[in-house]
């Protein structure tokens, strides 16, 4: 095993952290499956409101892509049909019924994995539902089934604040981990890449066959696979790979061994607003409502849910649903009538930074976090706050600069393909200026998909 | 405080929303609120979720911050200076046989009442701290409200018009402005002077964040190149009182030369045929300066003349401190700075250091003299104006060190050179960040092909 060291980066110390515990959550009287959660799919509808579905029924699929589906989480009644501006799909809601029944799915088997081409393999778990499980590098959308991935990540960590710990959640479920990856394996002539913490490692990860591993130790973001492509495989032009994590790859296991739709999740509920008792690892069904997922513990008012970590999550409703891919559910406080008299002026012992200009101890305690953007908006006054929580060889300044001004070639030269936002979630979060790095480096992939 | 916040939620509802009574205006109550209180904006719902607490208000105050020693020595040594040449002036008025009238300003005769120029004149102008702090503040508090109230009213209506928030860029550069330049500059001279600069330098660059010339150099060099004879010269560096004139308000007959204009006057024994000792002939020019402006601990601590806040290196280095401690100036651009000073100051000894002027002027004599110190701690490391790379920091602080030197000894014209080097090297920024950027560009087609 190697161990790569990540210097640059940033921990956030957030109070709120998940305990390790596993518990079954009750199950939700109502889930939901929302293409909002994968920008720019253009869903087309395939059930009607009021019909009956399986679990594993297909739901919706991209109108630019039919062969991936979406399929039902749970069997029940699609009880709202839910549509946005210009009669775009928001969410088909599924009432659920007490027993699962399941539908067909495509069937491979373990045996003959081996055997099977690979279009034949990419087309069952395009079918099965699976797909959204996967992404692509570079842009980070769902994986063209054209191409060719010259490796495959296997993400077994997570440094993202209050994240669920894969290596945790992966307990006992060995057999289907190790189906995963061989599926994984089938699906590349490349290597499969497994990245995890450096230090002890749970068995169900040392048992694995057929990957190769590599120890990421450093502050965020030595979890993200942008870090990871840099440091093992850096991707040159034209080339692309594909990426999950490792609960992710449970779940491809589990397809293929039972031949049923995957709808177990198991969700680290965290954040500071949480109940005591809702803070553990959930077990729970995809797309559930997300106060189920909570248990007994309420979710009370002025607080923002996020499907995801405060990172790289999509605020939802408090009585909203969790997405397809969502390991960890936040809660923090909204915080907008918070208003701190001369805020700006006062050192600040209890408040979220790097900036030794806000509070100037090294050593920092876990600190209680809201919503709040601190401060307005302003043009880039440059401090090099985003360099110091930056490892990736680009220049994220200039590489703003150019995309801002539409220079998709200088974009690219300076290494948008190597990013996506989650890459640059940390620039974001210790900006001063409060400039949202990474909603102008998705507008430079999009640009990038038109034109590129 | 929750009075404070009532007024505040208050008076929002008068300018807030579009067709308020004062929403044409709103960026001067947003100014304001966004000063008493934290603005109350979330995030928004894709994307990060919390943010820092670090704004650009605090980015700025600290700065600010950083820059309260050398506000404070100048309040200090503008009437430290004044007072030394005033008691010599009336010293050798009197030892002609003449007299000496003391003309009283506006906070003395304020503070100590309108005898007070006869009083001093009665104690032969043996003046204590009090003395000193007044006069300073006399001179000082005028310069600071033209340079903020003018820089901060065209800031303000630009962003009216622009229908942006107020940026707090103008708070640095107003203070720096009142800073770089002699006491003694007239307020009328130092309002066109900020104007010019924040109208020409900034804002039709687009504000805050978009300017290529730092503000303050830029208002120092107007003035420098359009009222060349309130900048510089040996007459200018000490503050008198205006007799209610309009001309700039100097000591009457009172020549301070500034260090580098002594360094650069000096003529050396060994170059000319008079016996050690003459007078007006040195060893080097080092001792130039020893005897008719000060040693380098005067000059390291500052209390010499020259302009209002530029004369302490040790205030500068306390601001350096404060701004490398604070990670809101780059350490990197002051050190490069440093020692290209000190290889250009070097490589000057080994060539001219045997010929009259400042060649021979040592290195660490050229670090305290005139406003280096002042310029690489607190213009070079402006944010906006200075390379955005680290690498290209090292480098642009070297040569701002270099060019600072190779004005100031291969000049003529100019005694001082920092603000020359500052200006020159803004110009060239985006050039060295642009190798800079290119490298990093070259390393990613070396690994990725």
């Amino acid at each position: 095993m190697i161990t790569h060291k990540i210097r640059k980066g940033f921990d956030l110390p957030l109070v709120g952290a998940t305990a390790r515990r596993f518990e079954d959550a009750p199950p939700p009287p109502v889930v939901a499956v929302a293409p909002t959660e994968f920008p720019g799919l253009k869903a087309k509808l395939r059930v009607r409101e009021g019909e009956r579905v399986l679990t594993g029924q297909p739901l919706f699929h991209d109108k630019g892509d039919p062969g991936a589906l979406w399929c039902a989480p749970a069997t029940g009644t699609v009880s709202r049909v839910v549509l946005g501006a210009r009669q775009a799909l928001q969410r088909v809601e599924i009432t659920c019924e007490a027993k699962d029944e399941f539908a067909e799915l495509p069937r491979i088997e373990p045996k003959a994995l081996a055997s099977t081409p690979r279009p034949a393999l990419v087309d069952a778990l395009r079918a099965a539902g699976l797909w959204p499980l996967l992404r692509q590098r570079p842009v980070g959308k769902l994986p063209d089934p054209t191409r060719q991935p010259v490796a495959i990540f296997l993400n077994g960590m997570d440094t993202e604040p209050l994240a669920a710990d894969p290596a945790f959640a992966v307990q006992g479920l060995g057999e289907d981990l190790q189906a995963g990856c061989d599926l994984l394996r089938a699906l590349t002539d490349g290597p499969v890449y497994l990245t995890v913490r450096p230090g002890e490692q749970p068995h169900e990860y040392l048992a694995l066959q057929g990957v190769e591993m590599h120890a990421f130790a450093g502050p965020h973001p030595a979890g993200l696979v942008g870090t990871h492509i840099q440091e093992i495989r850096p991707l040159r032009a034209g080339e692309v790979a594909w990426c999950l994590r490792t609960t992710d790859a449970v779940l491809l296991g589990r397809w293929l061994r039972t031949g049923r739709y995957p709808f177990e999740r198991v969700v680290a509920v965290a954040g500071s607003t949480a109940d005591e008792s809702a803070r553990r690892y959930a077990r729970t069904r995809q797309g559930a409502l997300v106060s189920a997922v909570f248990g007994r513990a309420r979710i009370g008012e002025g607080e923002r849910v996020i499907d995801g970590t405060v990172l790289s999550g999509r605020a939802i409703a408090r009585d909203g649903f969790i997405g397809i891919r969502t390991t960890t559910v936040t809660t923090i406080p909204e915080g907008e009538d918070e208003r701190d008299l001369l805020g700006w002026a006062l050192p600040q012992p209890r408040r979220l930074t790097m900036h030794r200009a806000v509070f100037p101890l090294l050593g920092r305690r876990a600190v209680e976090v809201d919503a709040r953007l601190h401060g307005g908006h302003r043009p880039i006054v440059n401090i090099g706050s985003w360099e110091a929580v930056t490892p990736l060889d680009i220049l994220p300044s200039f590489l703003y600069r150019a995309i801002e001004a539409n220079d998709l070639d200088e974009a690219l030269k300076l290494g948008l393909l190597e990013v996506t936002e989650e890459d640059v979630a940390l620039c974001t979060v210790v900006d001063p200026c409060k400039l949202d790095v990474g909603k102008v480096i998705r507008k430079g992939l999009d640009l990038y998909e038109r034109e590129g | 405080m929750s009075f404070l916040r009532n007024l505040v939620d208050q008076g929002r509802r008068l300018y807030a929303e579009p067709g308020s009574r004062f929403h044409k205006i709103w960026p001067l109550f947003d100014a304001g609120e966004t000063f008493l209180f934290t603005p109350g904006h979330t995030t928004p719902k894709h994307g990060p979720h919390v943010r820092d607490y670090m704004d650009l208000k605090r980015t700025m105050s600290m700065v600010i911050v950083a820059m309260l020693p050398c506000l404070l020595w100048s309040f200090y040594n503008v009437g430290l200076q004044h007072f030394a040449a005033v008691a010599q002036v009336a010293s050798r008025a009197i030892g002609a046989g003449g007299s000496y009238e003391y003309t009283v300003g506006w906070l003395q005769s304020l503070v100590f009442g309108s005898g007070y120029g006869a009083a001093i004149a009665a104690d032969e102008f043996h003046v204590g701290l009090v003395d000193e702090l007044v006069f300073g503040l006399q001179r000082m508090l005028p310069l600071l409200l033209v340079s903020y109230g003018v820089g901060l009213s065209i800031e303000a209506a630009f962003a009216v018009m622009r229908k942006e928030e107020v940026s707090e860029g103008y708070l640095v550069s107003g203070m720096l402005i009142a800073l770089i330049v002699p006491a003694s500059v007239p307020l009328w001279q130092l309002a066109l002077a900020v104007a010019f600069s924040v109208i020409l330098a900034k804002e039709v660059f687009g504000g805050t964040g978009m300017n290529i010339f730092n503000v303050a150099m830029m208002a120092r060099a107007f003035l420098f190149f359009a009222y060349p004879a309130q900048l510089s010269g040996d007459f200018v560096w000490v503050a008198g009182n205006d007799a209610g004139g309009a001309g700039s308000s100097i000591v009457d007959g009172y020549s301070g030369p500034t260090a580098l204009a002594a360094a650069a006057a000096s003529k050396l024994q060994g170059n000319h045929l008079v016996p050690d000792g003459a007078v007006g002939y040195f060893q080097d020019a080092a001792h130039a300066v020893q005897a008719q402006v000060g040693s380098w601990w005067d000059l390291f601590i500052g209390t010499v003349p020259g302009s209002a806040g530029e004369t302490s290196a040790l205030c500068a280095l306390i601001g350096a401190l404060i701004l490398v401690a604070t990670g809101v100036g780059s350490w990197r651009t002051m050190v490069g700075g440093v020692i290209g000073l000190a290889v250009m100051a070097g490589a000057m000894n080994v060539f001219f250091g045997q010929l009259d002027g400042i060649g021979g002027y040592p290195i660490h004599w050229h670090l305290v003299s005139g406003g280096f110190a002042f310029g690489i701690v607190y213009m070079a490391t402006d944010p906006v104006t200075s390379p955005q790379t680290d690498r290209g920091k090292w480098i642009y602080g070297f040569l701002i060190g270099l060019v600072t030197v190779l004005v100031r000894c291969v000049n003529p014209a100019y005694p001082e050179g920092v603000m020359l080097a500052v200006l020159l090297l803004n110009a060239f920024a985006p050039t060295i960040d642009y190798f800079i950027v290119r490298a990093n560009i070259r390393r990613r087609v070396a690994r990725l092909g």
